[in-house]
């Protein structure tokens, strides 16, 4: 068997199927909500002109595939070069090779996935002959930003680096008080966890790619209200999964101690919180940009809502150590 | 007198595989006990169950005359577990990962007597210095001062000399040693390294595929110290019947 010359991704797939449908399903999430925010696009007013909203559509596939593609293939390659069996002699270019068709596979699965969807949405919609250029520009968009990550992942020193990379980096206004005092440094503990996620995914350096779907001649004021509305959106992705899991490693490590799990829960629930309100108050701010209206933003609660529900539940629901779910 | 740590009928289990079978065990104050036997043989789920971070499908913990699943606060209040140092957050420093306990324990701050065991133990200068960047030595020595923090009267102690340089090794068997004599802490420790167990403790428990087989006392080990022919390693293997 193939998977058996890379023993780390052997071991990454077993443990999948193990998790069951759920774990299996939730890795296909991210490439499905892209597709559906593509939909979402076509709220936007500033999108209502077919081209643009065809281009942009391009633009945000190709942006999340490379986030998502580059995030989880640098993952895969640090446990395979530094992980349990890193020191087993296997060749770096079988276990690269696995990964990418790896990727491939997922990216056609996602491509299918998407073009039904939309292809599905599309049936009622009044400019039909529009979807193939749709459909056309979403894959393209994909397949692009995927291989592009793939590329960047394989780089010499890519995996290095972000195997090391400290993520620690004194916010601009230190804010004390918002730690909880019986849990100090948890709160600094999400955030670099946080920004560590948001490098690895291709940082800042996304907001000049999600301006290139802009349309052309739009008001300066449309603009920033876009960028402010997808970096909004964005960073509470991020934001919201790192504290998920660093709330669960945070649970275990502190598990002999006295602390109360109403407390724990609580202290970490702020920064997620924080973050969600420091998002939803740009993404109003880009809404008011956009001249959007009660539309736009509710569109983008609810895009919100479908990035951040699962982990805030999940914070919510953790149960401290020893005791049986 | 109450115990400080009784624990009685404890069975726990990971999936199918059941790691407990009934374990009791009383600790009094002042008592230094060590758990050794074969690997697999439960000693680590043994301490994480008494630490509550293992649910029980049976039995009961005590510590300190609180029950742990009825009070869990105020009977975590009384131990202290060292950290497993692959489990410490890379992203934190040494300092940061002591005010996070700290807090956790409810004390205002770290206090002077843990950071004096950080100097004893060389760890000082690294304490500003992220986990990630820390050796194994160092990482299983910040692991001990977490258990440490705040001195409860129980600690529990896993392998907790893996690592460590022989000077260091030597200061922290020391100073556990003051604290069981002079602070009337209790300590159990898992371990294989018998000759810690057989200078240092006062009482010797051999665990066996989830039971407590064998047991010896002070005078016991003072017997087996004595005698040039004997050793617990020796006596360790005919209680496993080797």
């Amino acid at each position: 068997m193939i998977f058996a010359s890379a023993p780390s991704v052997h071991a990454d797939l077993l443990a999948l199927r193990r998790a069951g449908w759920v774990a299996i399903a939730r890795t296909f999430i991210g490439p499905v909500l892209l597709v559906l925010a593509c939909g979402v696009l076509a709220a936007i007013p500033l999108y209502w002109d077919l081209g643009w909203l065809v281009l942009a559509s391009a633009v945000l596939a190709l942006v999340g595939s490379h986030a998502l593609t580059r995030h989880r293939l640098t993952a895969a390659l640090v446990r395979a070069r530094f992980g349990w069996c890193g020191a087993l002699p296997v060749r770096t270019p079988i276990t690269s090779g696995i990964l990418i068709a790896l990727t491939l596979g997922s990216l056609i699965a996602t491509v299918l996935s998407g073009s039904l969807l939309l292809a599905g949405a599309a049936i009622p919609a009044p400019r039909r002959d529009a979807l193939a250029f749709g459909l056309l520009a979403m894959d393209g968009g994909l397949l692009v930003g995927s291989l592009v990550a793939v590329v960047q992942a394989l780089r010499k020193g890519d995996v290095a680096r972000s195997r090391h990379v400290d993520g620690i980096r004194e916010p601009l206004f230190a804010l004390p008080w918002l730690n909880d005092p019986r849990l100090p440094h948890l709160l600094d503990w999400q955030r670099r966890s946080a920004l560590v996620r948001w490098r690895s995914g291709g940082g800042f350096a996304l907001v000049g790619v999600v301006l290139a779907g802009v349309p052309m001649g739009a008001a300066i004021f449309d603009v920033a209200g876009l960028v402010l509305l997808a970096l909004a959106l964005a960073w509470l992705a991020v934001v919201t999964k790192a504290c998920m899991t660093v709330a669960n490693d945070a649970r275990e490590l502190l598990g002999a101690t006295p602390v109360p799990a109403g407390r724990m829960r609580r202290g970490s629930l702020r920064y997620p919180l924080i973050a969600l309100l420091g998002a939803t108050f740009l993404a109003a701010f880009g809404v008011l940009l956009l001249r959007g209206g009660l539309v736009s933003m509710v569109v983008w609660v609810v895009c919100a809502a479908a990035v951040s529900l699962r982990p805030l539940l999940r914070i919510i629901k953790t149960m401290p150590p020893g005791r049986s779910p | 007198m109450t115990a400080l740590l009784s624990a009685a009928g404890l069975h726990a289990a990971y999936g199918d595989e059941r790691v407990l079978k009934g374990v009791d065990l009383e600790i009094a104050h002042g008592e230094f006990i060590a758990l050794i036997g074969p690997n697999g043989s439960g000693k680590t789920t043994l301490l994480r169950a008494i630490a509550g971070m293992v649910p029980l499908d049976k039995g009961r913990v005590c510590i300190g005359g609180s029950d742990l699943v009825v009070v869990p606060q105020m009977a975590k209040a009384k131990i202290g577990f060292a950290v497993d140092p692959a489990a410490l957050p890379a992203l934190l420093t040494g300092r940061e990962c002591l005010a996070l306990f700290a807090g956790a324990r409810g004390l205002p701050a770290i206090p002077p007597a843990t950071l004096a065991l950080g100097e004893t133990l060389s760890l000082t200068s690294v304490l500003d210095r992220r986990v990630v960047s820390y050796s194994l030595g160092m990482r299983q020595k910040l692991g001990v001062l977490l258990g440490l923090l705040g001195e409860p009267p129980l600690l529990l102690l896993d392998e907790p000399f893996n690592g460590l340089d022989p000077r260091s090794a030597l200061a922290f068997k020391q100073h556990l040693a003051a604290l069981v004599a002079d602070a009337n802490m209790s300590v159990l420790l898992a371990t294989h390294s018998l000759d810690v167990v057989e200078r240092y403790a006062t009482r010797a428990l051999l665990l066996l595929e989830g039971c407590l087989r064998h047991a010896w006392d002070a005078n016991a080990l003072a017997g087996l110290r004595a005698h040039p022919g004997r050793s617990l390693e020796m006596a360790m293997a005919e209680a496993c019947g080797d």
